[in-house]
């Protein structure tokens, strides 16, 4: 099946039962690509987390899910965590994206190349995701994720949308990919795309861009991600034809 | 070319004249009579042209105002024109069934929250129909806001703790047309 948008780019994996119900949902409700979000976090046990990636992975094999992929999502603050697991697993996901939780890992996710996206952290790095970051990013071809759910976590909502609409506009000048996803882990947090547009829409960001964040820029970031795991690919700019 | 300035360049032409008259009558080139007649002469035009100058700043003012009362009624026509509506038809997503009364306020109080009194009375959304069975129904909103009504919706896990969730299924322009859709399209 030809790869199409909307795109949901993050939902939570829970359990299987969740999981393929909310996928299932997702689709019905108008997504054609979705990408299931394996967690990572510092504390985790490794072994735990790879069973969690072959339950993942065979839910899409069992029950033919075309248009599902797999994503490994980074939560940490040091800097050799993030080294250390992205050695390990990153040709095991279609994407990487990370959350970091101090300044010095927000930097060091900006300049990696292995990861794809970074996940706009609402409480205490917003306003680091200035213009220096937006340029290391710009760089090395990030996107920025906006997480729906995971958005409204604090109870301050006023600076939250302050610092959000900084960000957003600063995004735009500097041509950084802005993707907007659910962030849902059931049924009763998922969003359809015309709910995650109007965040942007709302914001001040204009609509033909608003659409663009929920269908071609995820599209792309899962495309190029495709065809680097290929077999096609040796390097950046060096395919085997 | 500015009247302003074809004023000014006649002016500076009939004094040249003036003066050259005036020059020629001091010189003896000239009889008395005659340099009265065309100082005269001179004058008059020149008082014409200061006539005309003032006659055409005034014509152009009138039309500026004209055009400026012109647009401003075009302004107000819009802002007084009835607003087109869109009809969101949604569904309701929770554990138990929710009675009419609770969708209704739970909308109403989204929507003030999020986008405060005045933003909600622009807004102006209304809950047309719902169906406690299949936990549809269809919201009313002025199409310029559909987008603010979609957030509000999507604010509606949040708010409630992920008790409940609303989907919009479908945004159209007529009633009967939504009122087809909730027969026809679900999510279950």
């Amino acid at each position: 099946m030809k790869l199409q948008g909307p795109a949901d780019f993050c939902i939570y994996f829970k359990n299987v039962e969740e999981t393929l119900k909310t996928i299932n949902h997702a689709f019905k409700i108008g997504f054609n690509t979705i990408v299931i979000s394996l967690t990572f976090k510092e504390e985790d046990d490794l072994k735990n987390l790879i069973s969690k990636v072959h339950e993942a992975k065979s839910i899409i094999k069992k029950y033919n899910l075309e248009n599902v992929f797999l994503r490994a999502h980074l939560i940490g603050s040091s800097i050799s965590w993030f080294k250390n697991c992205l050695r390990k697993i990153r040709y095991s996901f279609h994407v990487v994206s990370a959350k970091p939780l101090t300044v010095d890992s927000l930097r060091f996710t900006g300049r990696d190349r292995r990861i794809d996206v970074i996940v706009y952290e609402n409480k205490n790095l917003s306003r680091f995701f200035g213009k220096s970051q937006m340029r290391l990013m710009k760089n090395t071809e990030k996107a920025l994720e906006i997480q729906f759910n995971s958005l409204w976590s604090s109870s301050n909502y006023k600076g939250l949308i302050f610092n959000l609409r900084k960000t957003l506009s600063l995004a735009v000048r500097s041509n950084i990919p802005i993707i907007v996803s659910s962030g849902a882990s059931s049924l009763s947090n998922i969003k359809t795309p015309y709910q995650l547009m109007s965040l942007l829409t709302v914001l001040g960001v204009s609509y033909p861009y608003a659409k663009l964040t929920v269908s071609t820029i995820p599209l792309s970031v899962i495309k190029r991600n495709i065809h680097r795991l290929s077999k096609k690919h040796v390097e950046t700019g060096v395919d085997i034809v | 070319m500015n009247v302003l300035s074809l004023f000014i360049a006649l002016l500076i032409v009939e004094l040249t004249f003036i003066m050259a008259t005036t020059s020629l009558f001091i010189f003896n080139a000239i009889e008395l009579p005659v340099f009265a007649t065309l100082t005269i002469l001179g004058l008059i035009v020149v008082i014409l042209t200061f006539t005309l100058f003032k006659l055409f700043k005034m014509i152009i003012l009138t039309n500026k105002i004209l055009l400026r009362v012109k647009g401003e009624k075009v302004k107000l026509k819009e802002a007084l024109r009835k607003p087109r509506k869109r009809y969101i038809v949604f569904q309701v997503v929770s554990e138990k069934p929710l009675s009419r009364d609770e969708v209704k306020s739970i909308i109403d109080e989204l929507i003030k929250e999020t986008f405060g009194l005045i933003g909600s009375g622009n807004i102006n959304a209304k809950l047309i129909s719902y169906d406690e069975n299949n936990m549809k129904g269809i919201l009313r909103c002025v199409h310029s806001y559909r987008d603010a009504v979609l957030f509000a919706l999507a604010m509606a896990s949040v708010k409630t703790k992920d008790k409940v969730n609303i989907i919009p299924l479908k945004t159209t322009g007529t009633l009967r047309k939504a009122r087809e859709i909730v027969k026809t399209l679900s999510i279950d």
